[in-house]
């Protein structure tokens, strides 16, 4: 049996009487990549809210390696090696590409800890490292306003590097990307992020079948199916749910 | 780098020009330029919590007042008790007051308690999650509370009239010379700046910077934002209480007007004028802004006003980043396409090693 680095267990939350989430038992293994798919509503980006602490459960709870963390707040989820990218870019605008890799460094969270923080040669090293890494070296001190959308979208990655957390949880990391761009991002998950558990929440069906070995299907906050690509693809269910939603769309 | 470069030469010729002041002006215009000096320090304070920490707030002459009205009060109780107090029938010191006899006790209260009070504000605010616009709206009350606080407690303040008459820079006991007490005041304010800078430059203060831009992002990456403003209030209030000192012997006088809406409300425009987020903008927005307020009410005493307000409205209209901030922008690119430079020859060379170092293996 593998170690489970994520576990819910009757996980529900309830947003002024609409059930987001309900009973949900959901586990991922050490070091497994997987996939969560899901209409429209089906409560994927709740799950990523709730995992990570920006929106605190009703019912249920949520360990991480086998420690309890429900309702705790983001940042101590975050120390505790949780790293997330979110839909759309969510950097720091007004600050230098250079300067958004350094806050995302881990372990200097204490306040007197930042005061007298010197960044020595090894860390400015390993900025520079991710820096290639995303293809921005030669961005490093120009704001992060005025990169592309798809450049954002690396920078993110590339704090993700920089925090290097156990659980990466990545809410849809294509979005606005090219063709070209997407693939090299599989690549980068598959790469950089080898080893490491990682959550993705994704549309595009070419990226996930480049990336996925497991999927999870979710529908209305519930547990819908869970199994390879082929299987969920062949499922009836599944596929009973996504026709539903197509005939509304 | 690039700002390292362009703060210190605009900063050196500052301090070398604040210096070499007293050679060639009166005595008005000396104790004039003191007191601006002196405003300097409080509008880094503000540009700590506004320009860094992206927290605007409204009442930040309370820190400014509290440690004024120590001093003040401390002068005033140098020869028994003060006129303020006998006219409301007390003929002795209030206990609490006691302290304050001791006029090296008032500087060190007069630091302290600021620098208290901003923990406690910043410490209910900042933990309940309160920001934005409704953390401005209670430093807006907090400032027109501590306002009228001062002026009903007129047996132990001086009401609305405010201590007048105080001595002019019993710092140390004897007397000092205006030009004395200039330097010591640029002195102070210096190394304010310095301290400010190094606390801007070091990994907090790019995560304050990280705050103000996207609070919710930077708590995804194990920090506790509250923590950090807490205790960007607290070194706020600490230097707003040091500039609300220094002010009083050079002024001679403390009022509850220095302590209210009106003193929070001209910080945030000499901060806007001038460039927030620069620490430089906020000395050349305090200097501009006060100079020119002084000599156009000299010239037109009925007109100046309206002067400087369709000034302010020009500069925040098209120099929405204040004068040092547009400066420094425009500037900033020359050097920043320098820098770029380097850091591409760097990457290129580093490149180059690793293809050789390949190549060999």
């Amino acid at each position: 049996m593998a170690m489970k680095i994520l576990e819910t267990t009757d996980l529900s939350v309830d947003f002024n009487g609409f059930k987001a989430i309900s009973e949900l038992n959901f586990s991922l293994n050490q070091g497994e990549v997987r996939v969560i798919l899901g209409p429209n509503g089906a409560g994927k980006t709740t799950l990523m809210d709730l995992i990570t602490g920006k929106t605190k459960p009703t019912a249920g709870k949520i360990k991480l390696s086998g420690t309890d963390i429900t309702g705790l707040e983001p940042y101590e989820i975050s120390k505790l090696g949780v790293g997330r990218k979110f839909q759309g870019p969510n950097i720091f605008d007004n600050m230098t590409v250079f300067e958004n890799l350094e806050v995302a460094l881990q372990g200097y969270h204490p306040v007197f800890k930042a005061l007298f923080f010197k960044k020595k040669k090894e860390i400015t090293d390993r900025i520079y490292d991710i820096l290639t890494k995303i293809n921005l070296e030669r961005k490093a001190l120009n704001y992060a306003v005025n990169l592309s959308h798809g450049e954002k979208q690396w920078l993110e990655m590339g704090m993700l590097l920089a925090q290097d957390p156990q659980l990466i949880i990545l809410d849809e990391p294509t979005t606005g990307m090219t063709a070209d761009e997407t693939y090299k991002t599989g690549e980068l998950i598959e790469t950089l992020f080898k080893g490491r558990s990682v959550l993705v929440i994704e549309h595009d069906m070419a990226f996930v079948r480049q990336i996925a070995r497991m999927v999870t299907v979710l529908h209305q906050g519930k547990f819908l199916a869970e199994g390879t690509l082929e299987e969920i693809e062949n499922n009836s269910t599944v596929q009973e749910v996504y026709l539903k939603e197509e005939s509304h769309a | 780098m690039r700002r390292v470069a362009t703060n210190n030469a605009f900063g050196v010729l500052l301090v070398l020009f604040l210096a070499l002041f007293p050679m060639f002006s009166s005595d008005f215009r000396l104790e004039l330029m003191g007191k601006f000096i002196v405003f300097i320090i409080f509008a880094i304070a503000m540009d700590l919590v506004w320009g860094y920490a992206g927290l605007l707030s409204l009442g930040h002459a309370v820190f400014f007042g509290l440690g004024g009205y120590m001093l003040a009060i401390s002068y005033s109780l140098q020869n028994g008790v003060p006129s303020f107090m006998t006219r409301f029938d007390i003929t002795e010191i209030p206990t609490l007051m006691k302290p304050l006899q001791s006029i090296p006790a008032a500087l060190l209260i007069g630091l302290i308690l600021p620098s208290i009070l901003a923990g406690i504000i910043g410490f209910f605010i900042f933990k309940s999650k309160v920001s934005g616009v409704y953390f401005s709206l209670i430093t807006l009350a907090l400032a027109k509370l501590f306002e009228m606080l001062v002026v009903n407690l007129q047996m132990y303040t001086g009401g609305f009239n405010g201590l007048m008459g105080l001595p002019r820079f019993p710092i140390f006991g004897e007397p000092m010379s205006l030009t004395a007490y200039y330097y010591m005041v640029l002195i102070i304010t210096v190394l304010v700046y310095l301290f400010a800078r190094w606390l801007t430059n070091s990994h907090f203060g790019k995560i304050l910077k990280s705050i103000r831009e996207n609070e919710s992002r930077i708590s995804f990456f194990s920090y506790n934002a509250s923590n950090y403003k807490i205790f960007i209030f607290i070194i706020s209030g600490f230097l707003s209480g040091l500039a609300g000192m220094l002010y009083v012997p050079i002024n001679g006088f403390f009022s509850p007007l220095d302590v209210g809406l009106n003193m929070s409300t001209m910080v945030i425009l000499w901060l806007a004028i001038g460039g927030r987020g620069t620490l430089m903008g906020a000395a050349v927005g305090t200097l501009i802004i006060n100079w020119m307020s002084n000599l156009l009410s000299e010239q037109y005493p009925e007109l100046w006003q309206l002067f400087i307000g369709v000034i302010i409205v020009m500069v925040v209209l098209f120099f929405p980043d204040g004068i040092y901030g547009t400066l420094k922008n425009r500037f900033g690119t020359y050097f920043d396409s320098l820098l770029n430079r380097k850091i591409d020859e760097n990457m290129e060379m580093e490149m180059e090693k690793r293809d050789y170092a390949n190549n060999l293996s």
